[in-house]
């Protein structure tokens, strides 16, 4: 459950980026942040990763208060979230299996359990034969499905995707997508898009919440997108 | 922590160290540079000292008695003096010795000078103490204390050399303390920025580690040990190299040449394992740790 209650963020005291800001979003829901440039869909974002803290408000995510959350407790809320990013950001010099395994040696996940889980993942999202490549020697689509299942690969309740289609073809970004729904369809994974790709957002019809100078300006169950 | 996260993290120190070849390469220079610097500066304020010390002569003062001064006096005085604060030593030196210097100090060629005094003329020198003292800052209280012991009738001193001796050896201990200290700021600088290049090169590393939840902890102990094998290399190259310098040529011109005293090495060796292997890690894990803490921000 992510819960965000009066919340509002300025940089230097000054310019609001996020004002007053109420959202529920609950377990096992498909979300659509959408919302033209500058509108304070990255900062929100940056505030659900707790990149960022609040100026004012209360953030709850899965019984975290990120509002008076403690910087060394920030990597164990991490933890329940996987993210995916437009620009992928996959180590180059590892391969997909390396790159996905990481994400469990971070935590500190036994070598026999990483051994078992990266196939199978690497699987799900269709790269089991590519497992010895180099991120540079994949497209863009497949390089983001590697970052889906590290996303994965930790069994977060959370999906987060920053703008995951952004830097891939039309075809591939479906597939994401696809993927996306999937996760949250069978697995029942609480997914968040972040994006600005209207074709994208109308095609899955889910909730869509749209975001504009820093406030909510729409909240639709099944909707379109609207800027 | 695992043996295996331990392993993780020094196979990945060293993976860091071999990764950022030449930037590792002009750490390991810069701190053994200062390093050596350092040690050379100790070495010169160890031995400069050690010659000072050797001077004791400067640190010493003479208390002429009155001529007609009888031995009970002379008993009591000296009794006196030994109880005075700051004396080391006392040695009384009788008018016949004192003549006896004077002659020898002039030679057989003037010895018929001195001969007179042995029959024809009182001996006209007086009965003296030589007095060492510790400090030279409470020379003056020594000297008006001694002024008040029975008999005494002058004192002598080599105040103005003592005094010059005791600033040099203050201008060399505080001068050395503060470069020391310089080149200790100096590489701590240099190994901060070493690493804040390396923690740029390697960014994205760092910021996909921590969106997947890795702890701070986890983040920084690779660089951390990278800091300490740099600092370990740049140590044990230092302290080679001291060691050379030290035995090889040092100790040789000083032999050969006999100009000065010097303070072997392994008398200073444990000085140098401390200046090279604990200074050398301080400087790289603290330089290296203060730097990763100021640029991990969640």
């Amino acid at each position: 459950m992510i819960e965000f209650k009066n919340v509002s963020k300025t940089y230097n005291n000054r310019d609001f980026v996020l004002k007053n800001v109420d959202l529920h979003i609950d377990d096992g829901e498909f979300v659509f942040i959408v919302g033209p440039s500058g509108s304070g869909k990255t900062t929100l974002t940056k505030l659900l990763l707790r990149e960022e803290k609040v100026s004012e408000g209360r953030i709850v995510i899965n019984g975290f208060r990120l509002d008076k959350m403690r910087s060394g407790k920030v990597p164990y809320l991490r933890r329940e979230m996987g993210v995916v990013f437009q620009d992928f950001r996959l180590f180059p010099k590892k391969t997909v299996y390396e790159n996905v395994a990481f994400a469990m040696q971070v935590i500190g996940a036994p070598h026999s359990s990483i051994k078992k889980r990266v196939p199978f993942f690497l699987d799900q999202v269709g790269l089991a034969d590519k497992m010895k490549s180099f991120p540079t020697q994949l497209s863009g689509g497949e390089q983001q499905r590697v970052a889906l299942a590290r996303a994965l690969v930790n069994n977060p309740e959370i999906i987060i995707a920053d703008e995951p289609t952004g830097n891939i073809d039309p075809q591939m970004s479906i597939e994401i997508m696809e993927l996306l729904v999937k996760l949250n369809e069978k697995l029942g994974k609480t997914v968040i898009v972040v994006t600005h790709e209207q074709n994208l957002v109308d095609r899955y019809r889910k909730r869509v919440i749209t975001i504009k100078d820093g406030e909510i300006l729409n909240d639709r169950i099944g909707g379109m997108f609207d800027e | 922590m695992s043996r295996f996260r331990l392993f993780t993290f020094i196979k990945d120190g060293f993976k860091g160290v071999f990764r950022n070849g030449l930037m590792s390469v002009a750490s390991i220079l810069v701190l053994f540079s200062s390093l050596l610097l350092i040690g050379i500066f100790t070495t010169l304020i160890k031995n400069v000292n050690f010659n000072l010390e050797k001077m004791d002569d400067f640190n010493e003062l003479v208390c002429y008695m009155e001529l007609d001064t009888d031995d009970e006096t002379l008993e009591k005085a000296e009794q006196d003096i030994w109880n005075l604060d700051n004396v080391t030593n006392v040695l009384f030196v009788s008018k016949e010795e004192a003549l006896e210097q004077e002659r020898l100090e002039y030679g057989e060629e003037y010895a018929f000078l001195f001969d007179m005094y042995n029959t024809e003329r009182a001996n006209p020198l007086p009965d003296a103490f030589r007095i060492e003292y510790e400090s030279v800052s409470k020379l003056d209280a020594l000297e008006y204390q001694l002024e008040k012991v029975q008999g005494v009738q002058h004192i002598r001193n080599s105040r103005e050399i003592a005094i010059n001796i005791e600033k040099f050896k203050n201008i060399i201990t505080i001068g050395g303390g503060w470069l020391m200290l310089l080149l200790v700021v100096v590489s701590l600088f240099v190994i901060s920025n070493t690493i804040k290049l390396t923690f740029h090169s390697r960014e994205l590393e760092i910021s996909i580690m921590r969106y997947i939840g890795a702890t701070k902890f986890y983040i920084t102990m690779p660089f951390v040990v990278e800091s300490i094998i740099i600092s370990l290399v740049a140590s044990a190259i230092g302290y080679g190299l001291q060691w050379y310098i030290y035995t090889f040529l040092v100790e040789k011109i000083a032999i050969e040449y006999n100009i000065i005293s010097i303070v072997p090495f392994s008398q200073m060796n444990n000085l140098f394992l401390i200046i090279f292997f604990g200074a050398g890690l301080f400087i790289g894990v603290f330089g290296g740790a203060i730097t990763i803490r100021k640029y991990m921000k969640v």
